[in-house]
């Protein structure tokens, strides 16, 4: 069975990931990446699966650079240490900030990188989604007037 | 019941302001606050932080009142629940005003831009009717499939 390896940030991303990881249903396994501290997203889990844990590059806006540098660079090394231990054919994710190092250390080991674009994003590309764009294998958005916009968007219907 | 949600983040001056309309009897009806990381403790209404799955509080309330992230929308829009939305802009990468507005154009909830003149919306959204939000069929896992080359 293939797996399908899952980035999960807080909110609104998550709900989209799991109507999502529903919608692709058993004929998967799953691992689902998700942020250290995240204590809520674990309890969410409907089709069952690995759980690691990554670091998010961001925790508060204050923040400073460096450390945001030391946490996603340190994102991309265990995310790579997941993908060679769990082999997943491909890594999706629905726009949370995570996924940037994870879709790297991805990209590196040709493990196919499915990104979508969430749900509130109906005008323009979320941070993630611009920096993100054309460095993928599907690249899709939930509102066709974006998709329209972007090039290498594909529409892919909407997932709430 | 009105419910209040700031979903997994906070945004205590919304709490702060309907805290304050419940104590000075402006609000007549109970109100449950899901409040989050938030550090304000509201003394006139009930509240919680956390929980697994907000659908049972939507269900049972006539009015909700969230700070806009997507999944609290669209879950209200697509029941069509009574929805006032205070877009939480203390967020990092809370752009939600994309959606909130697209919602609000189509006459699926209240954008309420000034959380004082919360007291307004709440009651225009008493007088409105609010239908129900029918999104677009996905397609995402289909377009997964096909890249994986797996078959239906």
């Amino acid at each position: 069975m293939k797996r399908i390896a899952v980035v999960l940030g807080r909110g609104g991303h998550t709900a989209q990931t799991f109507a999502l990881v529903d919608l692709l249903g058993n004929r998967f396994s799953y691992l689902y990446l998700i942020g250290l501290l995240d204590r809520l997203t674990p309890k969410k889990v409907r089709i069952k699966g690995t759980i690691r844990r990554v670091l998010a590059p961001r925790l508060l806006p204050q923040d400073s650079r460096i450390l945001s540098m030391i946490r996603t660079l340190f994102t991309m090394l265990l995310s790579f240490i997941y993908f060679m231990l769990y082999r997943p054919a491909a890594v999706v994710s629905c726009g949370t900030g995570l996924t940037v190092p994870v879709f790297y250390a991805a990209r590196f080991l040709g493990i196919k990188t499915v990104f979508i674009e969430s749900m509130s994003r109906v005008e323009s590309l979320s941070i993630t989604g611009r920096l993100l764009r054309g460095k993928t294998d599907l690249f899709m958005v939930q509102w066709p007037g974006l998709a329209d916009r972007i090039p290498e968007a594909v529409y892919g219907g909407q997932l709430l | 019941m009105i419910f209040l949600t700031v979903g997994t983040a906070m945004f205590d001056p919304l709490v702060k302001v309907m805290d304050k309309m419940v104590g000075d009897s402006i609000i007549k009806e109970p109100v449950v606050a899901q409040i989050g990381r938030g550090q304000y403790i509201p003394r006139n209404m009930r509240y919680f932080r956390f929980i697994k799955s907000l659908s049972k509080a939507y269900d049972s309330a006539d009015i909700i009142v969230s700070t806009g992230g997507a999944g609290t929308t669209i879950e209200c829009v697509t029941k069509g629940k009574r929805l006032v939305v205070v877009e939480n802009t203390t967020l990092m990468e809370g752009h939600q005003a994309q959606l909130i507005g697209e919602m609000a154009r189509r006459g699926h909830l209240i954008w309420c831009r000034d959380p004082n003149s919360l007291e307004d919306c709440i009651e225009e959204a008493r007088q409105k009717t609010f239908e129900p939000f029918v999104s677009q069929k996905p397609r995402a896992h289909e377009l997964i499939l096909s890249l994986l080359g797996e078959s239906e």
